[in-house]
């Protein structure tokens, strides 16, 4: 499903040279949850970026769903975020002017398909009852739980999650944790960066990562 | 429905209230050139049209140069009259006088016209005021201009007495007061009959023909057919006749056009203002956009979108209301007196042309003002959006 060889990311910032990824080599099967864990700093938003094509890597190879990605060009990237991935992100990252339903059938009308599955995505992460109710009427959880069902709205190949649970109470978190169990024992691939280890022992492989590598 | 267009409506009806203030902004940037435009017009058309209906005609054949009047006038007027495309044509004599009612005295200028001539060459006979104009055959009667009347303290009845250089006074009745709308024959002339004035002030011959086309646009032609066709060169066009004061009032429209200029300007920047705002504040959801599959495309067009949308209901508004407000002063003109007496009656008009031109320069302007956020929207590199905030 993923496939990572040598990856490299050097930021410059002025004359300095951070190297934020020092040759990452992974591979990740379809219908794995995996935990990408380490210390701030570590890399493991970067490596996450980098997979959800976001960024793009200094150097090194990287193929996903069997098409070598870090050779695309802006536009082909963008369709294949809006095709093939699905993301989640650390903050409540929902558009406020448009309330769960909208939020939810937002990728399916910017892929031009018809969207009456967003009803059954609310329900499938148990806020259906929501689907009129704009961000701002919405808990921080209930958020994060329309901000998942957007991410599957397009039916993605892989399900990438930035420390979803971050800005979460603990029963939140377990509840979307839980959520993402249930996604995977269904055939999702997911790909969650997080750094507590609680939640990355739920995971079915932890990666863990320091100083921009794999240890 | 596309994405673009759905996020375009959905985030202005978020901030309708920001959306409105820009309408509004646009709104009025199209209200003031319409209604300067049209002012512009009313105020070209009460000076200049005045005084080519009344005072200049179309075309005017004045003597040749060192001449004091056209010699042979009478055959001169049969040759112009015959002329396809002239409405009328009419001999003029002018002179200087004396005239002296029971309390003043002073110096006038004084026009001998034929009345029935008049009658198709100018709009003379309508501008009458009170009494009654001058017949063909009347003697010794004289039209008086609304303001001269002022300053004479005469009026329709009144005698006065006129007198040409050393010569005796003749008495003259006031027949009518006109009201033509021009300084030249409100304040500073006295009409009486063409042969009147012949026998005052011992002239033999025209002093000038005023003459009036079917299409006054088609000056120039007429002007180069009427040299042909009389042999005398000095055929004046009302463009040429007019000119100091047309360009006066041209001067008047450059200047407040620029002033519309600042309003347009106004308009953009009151646009690009609110969607730079508006960018800069959802930096982060852009990112997140861009970041669930949106092109830099996607993201231009709402922006664009949005400029657009809020330029052609500005400018929809602007334009219905400009038009009301045109409509309304035309059924309430505005009067001026700037003269004892004188009337100038200011009709705001505006033509098709001038609205559209108005409109696409106010949109376009709307466009360049909202290309600029929108490219910055769409440029806007997704992590450091996501992370920024």
């Amino acid at each position: 499903m993923i496939e990572i060889t040598n990856l490299k990311k050097i930021y410059s910032m002025g004359k300095i040279e951070v190297h934020a990824l020092r040759g990452i080599d992974i591979a990740i099967r379809r219908g794995e949850f995996v935990a990408l864990m380490g210390p701030s700093g570590s890399g493991k938003s970067t490596l996450l970026n980098m997979i959800g094509l976001l960024d793009t890597p200094t150097s090194g190879g990287m193929v996903v769903d069997g098409i070598e990605v870090s050779s695309l060009d802006e536009n082909s990237r963008a369709d294949f975020r809006l095709k093939k991935m699905g993301f989640v992100f650390q903050f409540f990252s929902l558009l406020m002017e448009l309330n769960s339903l909208e939020n939810v059938a937002l990728p399916m009308i910017m892929d031009k398909r018809k969207y009456d599955r967003a009803d059954s995505l609310l329900e499938l992460v148990g806020i259906g009852d929501r689907a009129a109710h704009y961000p701002s009427e919405l808990s921080g959880g209930q958020q994060q739980r329309v901000a998942i069902a957007r991410a599957l709205a397009n039916e993605p190949v892989i399900l990438l999650a930035d420390e979803p649970t971050a800005n979460l109470d603990t029963e939140s978190s377990n509840q979307i944790v839980e959520l993402f169990r249930e996604l995977n024992k269904k055939g999702q691939t997911i790909v969650m960066v997080t750094h507590e280890l609680e939640l990355g022992e739920k995971a079915d492989r932890i990666i863990r990562i320091k100083d921009g590598k794999v240890v | 429905m596309n994405a673009w267009l759905f996020l375009a409506i959905k985030d202005m009806s978020k901030r309708r209230r920001e959306t409105l203030m820009v309408i509004l902004a646009i709104t009025i940037g199209v209200v003031g050139p319409l209604f300067t435009t049209a002012l512009n017009n009313g105020m070209q058309d009460a000076f200049v049209g005045n005084t080519v209906n009344v005072y200049t005609g179309h075309l005017q054949i004045q003597p040749n140069t060192g001449d004091s009047e056209i010699s042979k006038s009478e055959s001169v007027l049969s040759k112009v009259t015959g002329i396809k495309g002239i409405v009328g044509a009419a001999p003029r004599m002018t002179g200087g006088v004396d005239i002296e009612s029971r309390t003043e005295k002073m110096g006038i200028a004084i026009f001998g016209v034929k009345p029935s001539l008049e009658e198709k060459a100018s709009t003379l006979s309508k501008t009458l005021e009170r009494g009654e104009f001058l017949d063909d055959k009347d003697k010794y009667e004289l039209l008086v201009g609304t303001s001269f009347a002022e300053v004479m303290k005469i009026d329709v009845g009144d005698r006065v007495l006129l007198t040409y250089q050393d010569g005796k006074p003749v008495e003259f009745r006031v027949k009518g007061i006109i009201s033509t709308g021009t300084f030249e024959l409100d304040r500073y002339a006295i009409i009486a009959t063409f042969d009147t004035v012949k026998e005052l002030i011992e002239k033999k011959e025209a002093t000038n023909i005023v003459i009036r086309l079917e299409k006054p646009e088609e000056s120039a032609n007429y002007k180069l057919i009427l040299q042909k066709e009389t042999t005398l060169p000095n055929v004046k066009t009302w463009q040429e006749l007019s000119a100091g004061m047309a360009g006066m009032i041209e001067t008047f429209g450059v200047i407040s056009m620029m002033t519309s200029g600042v309003s347009v300007f106004v308009a953009a920047i009151a646009i690009s203002l609110i969607i730079y705002t508006t960018v800069r504040n959802k930096i982060r959801q852009i990112g997140v956009l861009k970041a669930i599959g949106a092109r830099g495309e996607m993201i231009l067009r709402i922006y664009l979108a949005e400029a657009l949308f809020i330029g052609i209901i500005g400018t929809s508004l602007g334009t219905i209301i400009g038009l009301f407000l045109v409509h309304g002063m035309q059924q309430n003109p505005l009067i001026m007196t700037p003269e004892y007496g004188m009337k100038l009656i200011i009709m705001p008009r505006i033509s098709v042309n001038s609205i559209m031109a108005a409109d696409l320069s106010i949109l376009l302007t709307c466009i360049i003002g909202g290309i600029y956020p929108a490219i910055i929207a769409a440029r806007t590199n997704i992590i450091k959006a996501i992370w920024s905030g």
